[in-house]
């Protein structure tokens, strides 16, 4: 499965070139960037205000099941009587938060590795090999891995997270790294006793900022898509608890009769992995000529 | 397609008119804000059997009047403001683009600076000569090939028949323009416009490659438009040669003549900067200043800023090209005194 | 081409190896004993140590590893867990489905792609191939999943002319046996089109301004022929090498794909065993996809090295 990663020397590069702020025409000058902007920010809301606008909360069940689309239910209603709406919403919030609690550990560990070979060389090296590796399986794959080892549920998901991001970030960092210390002046300071520390402090963290806030983009892009295939599989989340991918996972036995159970939460899915990846493209200025 | 291709080319021409005449031919190039004029009314003509060499430096304008001819410019940007381009009396920019192309490599042909980019890697140097054969004559691929051979031998590649079967980047680069000159020559056109043939070749090579030009012209009859900015090739071959300047000719004159008693300022100053290996111990003389931006050019003589005869009038009257005899022209008001200095 | 494919062997052998090692130490070192997950939460000692010896698992790591390689070199997968069966059985019930899927997939992917990219590469007008770009990037970043689910509900629901579930088997007729394939393979294939399709284009594009191009013109060739011929060839080789690096994403979104179509195929057997924790038949399972995606990138490579003389010949 395509899962996007920003992993080339090239894409890296860009990232360089917007180290500083992000100007606010290049995000809403474009319509690629607008739609995706909109959609972003849209989906955050959702998120973060979804016991205040969801009409009916998550496990509440006493309407009648399998009601069509109406002026109560806007999509319906499941097989337990529960509002599908509110689940969908709360699914949202439930993959936002999975995606911004778990992206991190991998992200963290992933460019403390990555950075690694400034003190010690042969770790750097180690890593890297061990990142191309990790790189080289299907995401999906890998993900049905750690829900192997770990028993399928809400904690293999966030862990497969993690792990995918730990080679992605651990490249950038690793990536930007070398591009720094090959520069004149890095190697100047180095030998007027900059230790390694400042160095990354002072000339690797600001030049790779432009290239770690599009890879963020991209990554909750990917951990709502993992969270969707695994979950969808009846590797991931498991019901009750509503997840995007749980939700059409419960509704796929029920899709010629009830298709609203099932499209909602696909939608939704949609919505926000094209949303955040549209912007990761558009922060990254990639030229669409 | 390939019917099509056979197909009489339909024109009529006229045997009493030159070979090729441009005539008043402007071109400009549309760019973000504003215009550049590539040729403004730049007109010569050129007989069978006969070597123009249009010279100048980079960005007067020759390729651009070489592409134009050929009907290659890339034409947004580019656009054809007015003028003619006569091909024995039929106006190629007249003609509709299937006629047009029906003329290309087969009355005008044309080599390019760089063969290496100028041939398709991925298909070998026989299957790209032959193409001329087979589109263009409708010939069996075997025929074809014997053909290309004879080409290859033409321009003096030895192990033609091998060598068919090789692909561009396996040729060195002064094997490479003879080939790319086989390609043209193919068909046999009348005309060869060699843009800048040697530009990108060793000095050695450039010399064997302008005699082969050279000889091939008298061989076919062929009218020959060289295109450089080395007086030093041109020397040899051509007949006439006609200078360009910031997109206008500048002067217009048979080879020897221009050579003994130039009659424009940059004609003069171009050869006072040729280093000789006399003049030990002098400065090398090169032309002060940089040529003018096209889009934004001054009024009078667009030569004027670096000419060390340049007066008054020069810098708010444009000139016309004065005709000095019948077969001189010169752009300079000022041209007695160039000629008499 | 024998050469070439010779030469890039022991890179293959290397890659093989180096994941297989990733993968068995992965699976060992999970966090608790292989046999204690396997046993179940309520298992007691005895039961779990039953498990061990059965499954060999008191041998020393590297020894247990050997034996594994051994197995999968000489083509004893092993036995699963759950239901005692032969792995090597196991999967050849269920390959012939999963292949004819990755092969349609395959199919469609490049007719699509290629289609695309041609029609956006040949054309003058900018507009037409921005619209494609944009196009592109939807197709590319919607999930197999997702895709998936829509032509469930387009087909299924809205315009029920294919099935939606289930397959057929060549006794049936190639015609059933096509139609149960279409929406699966075309889920499968629509992003990796995508990529194909945008490759192809921007190759295309950058062609148009090449000097063998002007001097094609010159030579008086037509544009059908320089477009079709000529351009075609130079780019055709960057879409094969994509069509080579995508097959190995087909493989995870066969899993998907397979599960959401009731397919019986290799994906649904790797669930299954995740499932129900045999983790032999997922070892093997993974071997083989990284394996297939192995060979493929090779293959690919020979492609190209056959479309272009200048690979071939350095």
């Amino acid at each position: 499965m395509t899962a996007p990663t920003a992993h080339t020397a090239e894409d890296l590069e860009r990232g360089q070139s917007i180290g500083g702020r992000i100007r606010a025409s290049a995000l809403l000058g474009t319509s690629r960037g607008l739609v995706s902007t909109i959609l972003a920010v849209l989906m955050i809301t959702i998120a973060i205000l979804a016991p205040v606008i969801a009409p009916y909360s998550s496990d509440q069940q006493g309407a009648q099941s399998f009601l069509s689309p109406g002026a109560g239910n806007l999509l319906g209603t499941d097989e337990f009587g529960r509002d599908i709406l509110s689940r969908v919403i709360f699914a949202v919030r439930l993959d936002l938060v999975l995606a911004v609690l778990a992206i991190p550990v991998g992200a963290i560990i992933g460019t403390l590795l990555g950075l690694s070979g400034i003190w010690a060389k042969s770790l750097g090296q180690v890593s890297a090999r061990v990142f191309d590796l990790i790189l080289g399986f299907p995401t999906l794959i890998l993900g049905i891995a750690v829900a192997l080892l770990l028993t399928p549920g809400l904690p293999a998901v966030a862990v497969a997270i993690a792990i995918i991001n730990i080679p992605v970030f651990g490249r950038l960092a690793r990536g930007g790294m070398l591009a720094q210390l090959n520069r004149d002046y890095v190697m100047a300071a180095k030998s007027l006793g900059a230790s390694n520390t400042r160095i990354l402090l002072k000339q690797v963290l600001p030049n790779i900022r432009g290239a770690l806030l599009v890879q963020s983009a991209i990554s909750i892009a990917d951990a709502v898509f993992i969270e969707g295939g695994l979950s969808i599989l009846g590797l991931g989340v498991q019901p009750p608890t509503p997840s995007l991918g749980g939700l059409v996972q419960s509704g796929l036995p029920y899709i010629t009769t009830s298709p609203m159970y099932v499209l909602g939460p696909t939608i939704a899915l949609a919505l926000i992995i094209l949303g955040f990846g549209l912007l990761a493209d558009t922060l990254n200025n990639r030229s669409e000529t | 397609m390939k019917l099509l291709e056979r197909a009489p080319i339909g024109l009529h021409f006229d045997d009493a008119a030159p070979l090729l005449a441009v005539e008043s031919l402007s071109v400009d190039f549309r760019l973000r804000n504003n215009v550049a004029h590539a040729l403004r009314n730049v007109s010569f003509s050129l007989e069978a059997g006969e070597t123009l060499a249009l010279l100048g430096e980079s960005g007067c304008g020759k390729s651009v009047t070489a592409k134009t001819i050929m009907g290659i410019l890339d034409v947004p940007p580019g656009e054809v403001k007015s003028g003619s381009i006569r091909f024995r009396g039929v106006d190629l920019l007249k003609l509709p683009e299937r006629k047009r192309r029906s003329l290309r490599s087969t009355k005008v042909a044309m080599v390019f600076q760089d063969a290496l980019s100028a041939l398709n890697p991925v298909f070998t140097v026989g299957f790209q000569l032959s193409e001329m054969f087979t589109v263009h004559r409708g010939m069996s691929r075997h025929d074809a090939r014997l053909k290309a051979v004879e080409m290859l031998e033409a321009v003096r590649i030895p192990d033609a028949k091998s060598r068919l079967d090789d692909y561009p980047h396996q040729f060195s680069g002064g094997m490479r323009q003879r080939v790319v000159i086989a390609m043209a020559l193919a068909l046999d056109p009348e005309v060869l416009i060699a843009d800048e043939p040697t530009t990108a070749l060793d000095v050695t090579v450039q010399a064997q490659i302008m005699s082969l030009l050279d000889d091939l012209r008298r061989d076919r009859n062929m009218g020959l438009i060289l295109i450089t900015h080395d007086m030093g090739v041109v020397a040899e071959i051509a007949d006439r040669i006609a200078v360009m300047y910031a997109g206008q000719i500048v002067e217009s004159a048979d080879a020897i003549d221009v050579y003994r008693q130039p009659a424009h300022p940059y004609t003069k100053a171009l050869l006072e900067s040729i280093p000789r290996l006399d003049d030990r111990g002098t400065e090398l003389a090169a032309i002060g200043g940089l040529p003018p931006d096209l889009s934004g050019l001054p009024a009078g003589c667009s030569f004027a800023p670096r000419c060390r005869f340049a007066r008054e009038e020069c810098r708010s009257d444009s000139p016309p090209l004065y005709d000095i005899s019948s077969e001189r022209s010169s752009r300079c008001h000022y041209w007695e005194a160039v000629v008499s200095s | 081409m024998g050469n070439y494919l010779i030469r890039r062997l022991p890179a293959m052998l290397v890659t093989l190896f180096a994941a297989s090692i990733l993968i068995f130490l992965i699976l060992r070192l999970a966090p608790g004993s292989p046999a204690a997950t396997i046993a179940g939460p309520d298992a007691s000692a005895e039961q779990i140590h039953a498990v061990e010896e059965k499954l060999g698992l008191n041998a020393p790591l590297p020894q247990q590893y050997g034996t594994w390689l051994i197995g999968l070199v000489t083509g004893n997968l092993g036995v699963s867990i759950i239901n005692d069966q032969p792995i090597t059985t196991l999967i050849g019930s269920r390959v012939e489905s999963t292949l004819l899927l990755a092969l349609a997939a395959t199919v469609l992917m490049s007719l699509l792609g290629i289609t695309l990219g041609v029609l956006g590469g040949s054309s003058r007008s900018a507009r037409l191939r921005s619209y494609l770009d944009a196009f592109y990037s939807v197709l590319l970043s919607l999930p197999t999943y997702v895709t998936s689910v829509l032509l469930l509900v387009l087909f299924g629901v809205l315009i029920p002319v294919l099935p939606i579930s289930g397959e057929a088997s060549f006794e049936d007729g190639i015609g059933e046996v096509l139609t149960y394939l279409v929406l699966p393979a075309t889920a499968l294939a629509i992003p990796h089109a995508a990529v194909i399709g945008r490759l192809l284009q921007n190759s295309m594009q950058e062609a148009m301004h090449e000097d063998y191009v002007r001097f094609g013109i010159a030579k008086g060739l037509s544009r059908a022929r320089i477009l079709w011929l000529h351009v075609l060839r130079n780019s055709m080789g960057t879409a094969i090498v994509a069509i080579g690096i995508r097959f190995s994403g087909l493989l995870g979104g066969a899993v998907v794909v397979e599960a959401l179509f009731s397919r019986n195929g290799l994906g649904q057997l790797m669930i299954g065993s995740v499932l129900s924790r045999d983790y032999v038949v997922v070892q093997d399972l993974i071997m083989l996809a990284v394996a297939i995606a192995v060979i493929v990138q090779a293959l690919s490579e020979v492609a190209l090295a056959s479309m272009d003389p200048r690979i071939r010949l350095s």
